[in-house]
Order: structure tokens, then C-alpha cells, then sequence
């Protein structure tokens, strides 16, 4: 969709902000430019739409050279979004969303059906927002018509540069949950800038880390936190990375599910010769397979009569499979438990996830064989 | 009792002295705004040449209005023409000064936005820049307007008529009715004035648009955009 070759931008003062980079981004990408101020992420995303132009190198768009292109309808076919949203502060919020419409000469009806259809999309109510005017608006809602004003004409790529980064942390996280929402559904090609890791891990399916104009690493999140190129990259990614890479892991994706249960019905000796394999409790289930509660071993006296039922402990903590190991994680340390039950909705025992399966997934392969604590019906 | 007397057995002549500083003031104003509005366009392209234009501006506005007429009339003779061009020429400041300022202070994140989206230089000027600083614009109007309705009455001195016509007849026979008949309009005049193009001023200011007042009226009549 979008090819730098080679591109390099030397201001007239000698400086040099872009040092031959190449890129190659494909149709409905999310690659996020990140590095810290002057590294070029910004001059590299502003040759796109030749608000800069490129000293040296080719910039191709669906193959086509921009360079020999009229910068004025290219731009008018790239959806752009900054940091302080620039709205008209004299237009309405329907004005400013109809500019590139109007630029394009649309015809007013199909501008007005366009506007309420963004609107509704951004969820915000078109009646009474669409006749306000933007220092009406909350910092959040300005930057969702920001994004509303960059979709207007439905344009295939869209460059964002630093969005959020206005926003206090609160908006910022819920407008990029929207935004990857967004984004599941309308699949654009989107250049995104950012100094944040947090934002660009928890958007990117590819980070291009740049230093000094050059790329440093481009790879997927995952692969950024678990490989860093180098020292810089390290360092930027920060000390917990760790932390990190468990907020790009699903649950689903984390637990185990081939641990052993106990039904809530099962008698005491049957139960005993499960844990005989070395547990030290396990989860108890209906023959439904919902979960039920949990047992300890050392609950169990063996001369009893009975179910095992009468020994089920609650309450326990549940997740549900699509939350992130790091809710998973946080929920451990909150109700201080070494595991937590993976139910779906209806309370069905999927999975368990334990300090073990984290370990397995993003600690160093030499501790692992320490960890030979038998839990949970894991071994 | 005696000034309402003067001034009620001689209001036609007052009316149409009234009407003739409100014209030729008006003249110069609209003349002011036309060369005024593109100068000041003008000069935000280039600093150095910006520099020199209010400079000579400013050295205008110097000169005593008394001095400039006096310099006007071997060129120009009196009446009020010559009354004209020197109003119109120290209407100038405050407008370029204005459009300069306003424009050159438009939110560069605005102008980075209308670039991005592709707008022309011109669509920019005309809907961005332009709307963006309407209130100040205005507002360099008004100062203009209100300090010509001023100079407008000295300009009787050169043949031009109006009220100062009627200050300097009655200064000149000792007559402070025919002084105040004068003095009162005028002084109405510029008050006046300078009240209702501060309503305008205030009511193009993008940051005072909100759903109250003729903005929202404005956007309600355009069916929402």
C-alpha cells in the first residue's frame, strides 16, 4: 500500500531528520512510528502527504510515485489527525467534519448523510452534536470528531500523529479502545506516531522504533518486547517489558487446559486417588462442567463418608478468555491467589491460568526448571 | 433650559450636519477597509516588507490631523476630498495592524489541519484565516471607525462640513450652545458606534460561539452545517 524506498529528509539548515528509510506497509496495517523527540518519526509520516518533501528516495502509494502526484488531491485522499485536533473553532462540528467533502464537492445531501453516519459511528448523538461548536466539546469528544473530520471521505490511509497524547490517561485509554475498535471495522492503512511504548504495543500490529532518522527495529509488538535489536531499543521499551508482553497475551491463549478436575458428586476415595498424583488442590465441577469451587488435599479427612462436595471451598477468583494476562495477573495480586479459574459466560470451567503458565510464556527459560511446585491440578 | 431651546428650534440644521460627518466618515472607512484588508493580507507573506508597512502606517498616525490636512490642501484644495483621503489614510493602522496580527496569530495546529486536508493557500485565507480572526478584524474597524468619527469633526476645518462645523462657528462667536449642539452628537456618535460593532465583534469571536446567541441561529438556518 505504502512504499518509503530510501527516503531521506535534510532540512535547509544542514540537519538531517530521515536517513534512508525504507518501509513497506501493507493494506489495513497499524504501523506505529515510535522514538524520542527528533528521531524523524514525524518528518517520515509528514512525506506521506507531502506536508515535507523527501530530499532523496521514492515514496510509492498503491505503486504509484507521490512526487509526481498533485500534493493538494493527495492529501485531499488521506485522512490526517494531530495531537491538538486543530478544529475550526468558527465552524460547527458538521462544518468541519463536511471540509474534505466540500473540498471534493460533494453534494450537501450526501455530506449531511455522511455526518450523521460518522457521528453515529464515533457514538456521539448527531442531533445535538452535529450544531455545536468545538469549544463545546470535551477534550475527548474533539478528538473523536478529529478522527470523524479524517474519515469524512472514507479515505484508505489515514496518518495520525500523536493523537491521543492531549488527552488525560483515562481518555487517552478508552479512546484507544475505541479506536482499535474502530479500526477492527473500517480497516485502514494507518500510520500512527507516537513517544508512548504503552500506546504503540497496545496498538501497532507492527512498531517501527527510529533513532537519529534511522530504523532501529520493525517487527510486531510481541517480538519488540521479547527481542529488542539493541540496547536503545531495550531501554526504550523499559524494564517492564516484562509487564509489558503480558498485556499483548489473551488469556485464552495462556491457561492450561488439560488440568484435572473433580466433579462435586465424586466420593472422598475417588477424589484421593487424584490427588495421589500430587496435587495439592483442584478445582470441583458439575457434570455440566461448571465450576463449582475448589479443594484442598488437606481439607480431605479420608475416613469420611460422602461426596467430596462438603470440602469445596469458595469463593475463587474467574477470568474470563478474552482479558489480557495482565488483568489475569493484576487479579492475582489483588485477591492474592496463585491461580485463577477460566470460565466463559455461562460458568463453565475452561482453563486455569497459575504463576506457572505466566512464567512459561514470558519468564527466562532457566527458571523454569526451578518451579517444581505442584499446583492446581497442573503439573 | 436655554441649550434645548438652541437645539430643538435647530435640529434640521444639526440632522444635516449629523449626516454629513456620519457620510463622509463612512467613506473613509469603507475606503480604509478596502485597501486596509488586502495590505494586511498582503503582508503576512513576508516579515521585512510587513516591518516597513506598519512602520510607515505608524509614522501616519503621528502626524497631528490639523498638520496632515494643511499638508493636503496645495495638493488637493478643500472640501472633502482631501478631508477624505487623510481620514482614510489614519484608518489604516489599526486595520493592517489588526488583520496582520490576527492572521499571523492564527493556532498553527488550525493551519496544519487545513494543509493536511488539502486546502489551497486561498481556501486557507478565506476559510480558515480569515473567519478564524474575524472578531479582531473587527475589532480594528471599530478602533478605526470610532477615532475617525473624531478626526471627522477637525476635518470641518478644511471645508468638509459636519457637526464641526457647528463647534468651531460657536467656539469662534463665543456661543456654547451652538458649541454643545455640536460636541453632544458627535460625542453620541462615537459612542454609539463603538457599542455596536463591539456587539458585532463579540458575537464573531469563535470563542464565544456556543448553542445562545446568533451563531447558533446561523447554524440552526443552515440545517445543521
Amino acid at each position: 500500500m505504502i512504499s518509503l524506498r530510501g527516503v531521506s529528509k535534510i532540512f535547509d539548515n544542514g540537519f538531517t531528520a530521515v536517513d534512508k528509510v525504507s518501509l513497506e506497509i501493507k493494506a489495513g496495517e497499524l504501523v506505529v512510528l515510535i522514538g524520542s523527540s527528533g528521531c524523524g518519526k514525524t518528518t517520515t509520516m509528514k512525506m506521506i502527504n507531502r506536508l515535507i518533501e523527501p530530499s532523496s528516495g521514492q515514496i510509492l502509494i498503491k505503486g504509484e510515485d507521490i512526487l509526481k502526484a498533485d500534493p493538494i488531491e493527495l492529501r485531499r485522499n488521506i485522512g490526517y489527525v494531530i495531537q491538538e485536533i486543530g478544529l475550526f473553532p468558527h465552524m460547527t462540528i458538521a462544518e468541519n467534519i463536511a471540509v474534505v467533502p466540500q473540498l471534493k464537492k460533494w453534494s450537501s445531501d450526501q455530506i449531511k448523510k455522511r455526518i450523521q453516519e460518522l457521528l453515529e459511528l464515533m457514538g456521539l448523538d448527531p442531533d445535538t452534536t452535529a450544531r455545536k461548536y468545538p469549544n463545546e466539546l470535551s477534550g475527548g469528544q474533539r478528538q473523536r470528531i478529529g478522527v470523524a473530520r479524517a474519515l469524512a471521505v472514507d479515505p484508505p490511509i489515514m496518518l495520525m500523529d500523536e493523537p491521543f497524547g492531549a488527552l488525560d490517561p483515562i481518555s487517552r485509554e478508552q479512546l484507544q479502545d475505541e479506536f482499535l475498535k474502530l479500526q477492527a471495522t473500517v480497516k485502514k492503512t494507518i500510520v500512527f506516531v507516537t513517544h508512548d511504548m504503552d500506546e504503540a504495543i497496545k496498538l501497532a500490529d507492527r512498531i517501527v522504533v527510529l533513532h537519529e532518522g534511522r530504523v532501529i527495529q520493525c517487527a510486531s509488538p510481541r517480538e519488540i518486547l521479547r527481542n529488542p535489536a539493541n540496547e536503545f531499543v531495550r531501554d526504550f521499551v523499559g524494564a517492564d517489558h516484562t509487564l509489558k508482553q503480558l498485556s499483548l497475551i489473551k488469556v485464552r491463549e495462556a491457561m492450561q487446559s488439560d488440568m484435572i478436575t473433580l466433579y462435586a458428586d465424586e466420593s472422598i476415595p475417588a477424589a484421593m486417588a487424584k490427588f495421589a498424583q500430587g496435587y495439592r488442590s483442584m478445582f470441583a465441577i458439575n457434570r455440566q462442567g461448571i465450576v463449582k469451587g475448589y479443594v484442598n488435599k488437606s481439607d480431605i479427612n479420608p475416613l469420611q463418608d460422602g461426596s467430596i462436595n462438603q470440602y469445596i471451598r469458595t469463593p475463587f477468583s474467574t477470568i474470563s478468555p478474552d482479558k489480557s494476562l495482565k488483568e489475569a495477573l493484576t487479579l492475582m495480586i489483588q485477591r492474592d491467589a496463585g491461580y485463577i479459574a477460566v470460565v466463559d459466560d455461562h460458568g463453565t470451567l475452561l482453563g486455569v491460568i497459575s504463576t506457572n503458565s505466566l512464567h512459561r510464556l514470558v519468564g527466562e527459560p532457566y527458571l523454569e526448571a526451578e518451579r517444581e511446585v505442584r499446583e492446581i491440578g497442573i503439573l | 433650559m436655554e441649550f434645548f431651546n438652541y437645539f430643538f428650534t435647530r435640529y434640521e440644521q444639526i440632522g444635516r450636519l449629523l449626516l454629513e460627518h456620519v457620510e463622509v466618515t463612512l467613506i473613509a472607512v469603507v475606503l480604509a477597509v478596502v485597501i486596509g484588508l488586502p495590505v494586511g493580507i498582503l503582508i503576512t507573506k513576508n516579515e521585512t516588507v510587513a516591518k516597513i508597512v506598519l512602520y510607515i502606517v505608524g509614522i501616519i498616525q503621528t502626524v497631528p490631523s490639523i498638520a496632515l490636512f494643511g499638508l493636503l490642501i496645495p495638493i488637493m484644495g478643500i472640501g472633502n476630498k482631501p478631508a477624505i483621503v487623510a481620514l482614510v489614510l489614519y484608518g489604516q493602522l489599526p486595520i493592517i495592524r489588526n488583520v496582520y496580527t490576527g492572521i499571523k496569530n492564527v493556532d498553527p495546529a488550525m493551519l496544519e489541519a487545513a494543509r493536511g486536508m488539502g486546502m489551497t493557500g486561498l481556501q486557507i485565507l478565506w476559510r480558515v484565516q480569515i473567519p478564524a480572526t474575524f472578531s479582531i478584524i473587527l475589532g480594528g474597524i471599530r478602533v478605526a471607525t470610532v477615532a475617525l468619527i473624531g478626526i471627522a469633526t477637525i476635518a470641518s476645518f478644511i471645508g468638509a462640513g459636519g457637526l464641526g462645523d457647528m463647534i468651531f462657528r460657536g467656539i469662534s462667536t463665543i456661543n456654547f450652545n451652538m458649541v454643545l449642539s455640536g460636541a453632544i452628537p458627535v460625542a453620541l456618535l462615537a459612542l454609539g458606534t463603538d457599542y455596536g460593532l463591539a456587539l458585532l465583534e463579540r458575537s464573531a469571536d469563535p470563542m464565544q460561539k456556543s448553542k445562545k446567541g446568533s451563531a447558533h441561529k446561523r447554524a440552526q438556518d443552515q440545517g445543521g452545517y
